[in-house]
Order: structure tokens, then sequence, then C-alpha cells
């Protein structure tokens, strides 16, 4: 058994700072006409 | 104290044993076969008495977060980062469209290349509201988007070196990036915009020349990759490149082509892949979609590729997440040329579908029938994001696709093995 990443304490502290720009870079949505 | 297994671990098969993750703590542990039945079992059975070996084990899952107090609500605690994000007053997120206007006629695009720029006066909104809030903030994101925004980098140029001086006026962290098509994205211009605190460019390249050449063309119908790519290749040391590869039916089986063009300059970018997926606002282009569980299938193999060839991938959605996107967060704003605000970047330019605009004192008029579905929706009132065990990476997805089969909307989901897996940059 290999611990590859330590799990990360409970905290809140970097939700406050998660500003992130509303422009869609990151959720895979990039529309086009059809299916 | 009782413990209990929590909801969010995901456990992945491999070939010689197995990979568990933890989607709270982002724990990663990797287990070999002779740990699989025993893990299974402690997991399952907390709180029976273990000794020796087992007993170590037993103190593993617990301190990464695999096993919790019984008493301890994960979905409550989720909420509360949720919440803290979306309401939070610590950052302002604004994305800046100095134009409508593009240089380039991509095949899928949703917008409509209106001849707009922005005026003088909403430029001197911008600023006053900028000044009103920044007193307080601890950081300022900004993302210059468009239209192609290098149109206008004299705007770009000019508002940068206000909302720097703003921030340095109110001590505030101030961090900006781009969204462009990266045609003008030459040295001079590179080098002008990480002066001014662009510390990233995300720039899109729809696969190999052929496959970007028959979807991103300039106006006059000319390919684009090769300029494109000379600028990347130039500048690559100046900033961050966040590639951005668009894949549809005819281009996927193109797309891990690209690979090759860019192994000069892999340790300094970033891969992103992202299904080209259908809009009311975008019609005609004969663009044929991949279902989302056929771009999962597409998906898996390149990533297989880029793992095994030593690219980097876009960390965004890989695991934990505080919002879905920056639309639900009462503090980021799209701002087009006319001074309009937005939370989609699908309305922009579209006036009637707007939130809210900047008023000459530089406050936010709000339309808030348009704005509250965005402020106020709530995953954790969703019966099905509620028992979802990718919750805490989703936080319930885009607002634009609910009440879509749960395939289409869940496309996190489809793919969160393989998120797992290259979340750790090869470390499994």
């Amino acid at each position: 058994m290999t611990i590859l990443a330590k799990g990360r304490a409970y905290d809140i502290a970097e939700a406050k700072m998660a500003c992130m720009p509303a422009d869609c870079n990151g959720n895979g949505v990039m529309p086009c006409a059809e299916r | 104290m009782l413990i209990k297994e929590s909801d969010y671990n995901i456990l992945i098969t491999e070939e010689q044993g197995a990979l568990l993750a933890n989607l709270i703590t982002e724990a990663l542990i990797k287990l070999d076969s002779e740990h699989v039945t025993l893990v299974h079992r402690i997991l399952k059975e907390p709180n029976k008495p273990y000794f020796g070996e087992e007993k170590s084990t037993l103190k593993v899952l617990k301190n990464n977060g695999f096993l919790i107090d019984s008493d301890f609500d994960e979905l409550a605690y989720l909420k509360l980062r949720f919440f803290v994000a979306r309401y939070g007053n610590e950052a302002l997120g604004l994305s800046i469209l100095p134009t409508l206007r593009c240089n380039f006629r991509c095949v899928y695009c949703y917008e409509d290349h209106l001849n707009i720029d922005m005026e003088e006066t909403v430029r001197k909104r911008l600023l006053r509201f900028v000044d009103r809030e920044l007193p307080g903030k601890r950081e300022f994101d900004v993302s210059w988007f468009g239209g192609e925004p290098l149109l206008r980098l004299d705007l770009i140029e000019d508002l940068s070196s206000q909302f720097l001086r703003l921030c340095d006026k109110y001590a505030v962290e101030y961090k900006a990036q781009i969204t462009t098509n990266g045609y003008l994205l030459t040295p001079s211009t590179a080098k002008n915009l990480a002066e001014l605190g662009v510390h990233a460019a995300q720039v899109t390249l729809d696969g190999p020349p052929e496959a970007h050449d028959s979807r991103r063309i300039l106006a006059n119908g000319k390919g684009t990759f090769s300029q494109i790519m000379d600028n990347i290749l130039a500048s690559a040391d100046l900033f961050e490149f966040r590639i951005r590869v668009n894949i549809d039916r005819a281009t996927a089986p193109f797309a891990g082509q690209l690979l090759d063009f860019l192994e000069p300059v892999k340790e300094k970018i970033i891969l992103g892949f992202y299904p080209v997926s259908p809009t009311p606002r975008a019609t005609g282009s004969g663009i044929k979609c991949l279902s989302m569980s056929s771009f999962a299938d597409v998906h898996r193999e390149i990533l297989q590729e880029v793992h095994e060839r030593g690219f980097r991938l876009v960390k965004g959605f890989a695991l934990t997440a505080t919002v879905y996107c920056g639309a639900y967060q009462l503090n980021t704003h799209i701002v087009d040329p006319r001074g309009d605000l937005f939370k989609c970047v699908e309305d922009v330019g579209h006036g009637e579908d707007r939130v809210g605009y900047l008023t000459d004192q530089g406050t936010i008029e709000f339309d808030y029938k348009r704005m509250l579905p965005w402020a106020v929706w709530d995953p954790f009132q969703d019966p099905e994001c509620r028992k979802c065990e990718v919750l805490p990476v989703c936080m319930g997805g885009c607002l634009r696709l609910l009440g879509r089969p749960s395939e289409e909307r869940c496309f996190l989901k489809q793919t969160i093995k393989e998120r797992i897996r290259f979340a750790f940059h090869g470390a499994a």
C-alpha cells in the first residue's frame, strides 16, 4: 500500500479566495449547432 | 468514537491492484492486490477490532479521510464550502470583453462578431466600479475575453495599468489571464501582457493543422494554425499557455496528433480537451458534436497518450471544486463592451439577457429576474446531486445543463476515474 497523495485537512480558507473568472474556460462547454 | 466510510471514496481497479481516492481530501492510495480485499473489508466494517498491520491500515484510511467520524456530515461540509465560495467577499473576479469584434470566424462560434468596442464612458464606469469594489478585498482576478481581446490591446494595456495602480493603492493581489485565439499574440505583445500582470493565456488549437484549419479560420477563410503555433513557441517562457482543444466527431480521430507539434514546449504548457457542444446560440455550422459518452471514450484515449508522453493537463475539475463555475459567485461578473453584465459567456452581446449593467457611478444595477437563478440555485437541494459520489468535483455542474439527461449533464462523473489518475501527474 503506497500513499501517492496525502489527504488534505478539511479547510474552507481556499473557498474564500476561489473567485473563478466566469468565461467557461474549464467546464468543457463550447457550443455548436447540432449534435 | 464510531467511524464510517466516506461517501466520496472512489475505487479504481487497475491491472494489478487498485487506486483508492477520496474526493474531499484528495488523498490517493495505491493498493497491491493483497491490500484491495483488506481495505475493502475495513471500509465496510471499520468499527470491528483490528490488530497489527490491519490496525495500521485502518489508521492510514482514517488519517486520509477515507474513514470519518460517524457523526461527521460530509454533505454539510461541502455545502459550507460551496456557499463560502459563492457569497464570500474576499475576491473580485471580472471577465472583461474590450471588443465583440473578432478576426476569426470559427465554424462553431456562438458569438455574433458585432462591431462593438468598449467606449470611453464604459471604460470610466468600469474603473469607478473597480475603485469602489476593491477596498477590503484580498484578490482581484481579471480574465480578458472577447471577441478577440487583442484587437484592442490598447484598452487592455490602459485598463491593466489602472487596475495595477488600484491594487497597489488598496493592497490587493492582482491576477490576470487572457483567452485569445493567439493569432495576434506576437512576442512583443506577449511581453507587454506579461509586464501588465497577465500570468496565463488560454489559446485554442483544435488538433493538427488540417483539423484546426478546418475549424478556426480567419475572416478571409485562411488557416491560422501556423501563426498561432509560432507565437506559442516564441513566448512559452513568458507565461503559462493553457492549450484548449475542442473536439467534434470529425476532428476526434486526429486530436492526439497535436501533441507532436507541442512536444518542444510540453513542460511549459497545460492541455485541456473539451467537447464541442450544441447551443441555440450557434446554428448552421454543420459540425457534428460527439455525445457526452462518446466524448468520454475519446477523452480516455487522449488522456492515456497525454500521460504516456509526459504532457500536463488542466487541473480544473480534476478534483475538488468549490463552485462549478464563476457564474455562481456573487462577486464574479462578465463585462461586455457596452457595460452590460452577464453570467454566461454564451449570452454576451445579447443585451436582452444581461443580468445587470454598470452605472455612471460605478455601481451595478441588477436585473434580479435574470440574476437570481445564478445566485441562488442550490445543488444541495437536487436529489441526484445529494447522493452523487462525484459531488465534491462537480458541485452540481452547469446551470444551463439542468433538465438534460444525466449522461449529458454529468459528464464529469463519466470521466472521473481518468481525471483522478491524471490529477497526480502520473503519480499513479
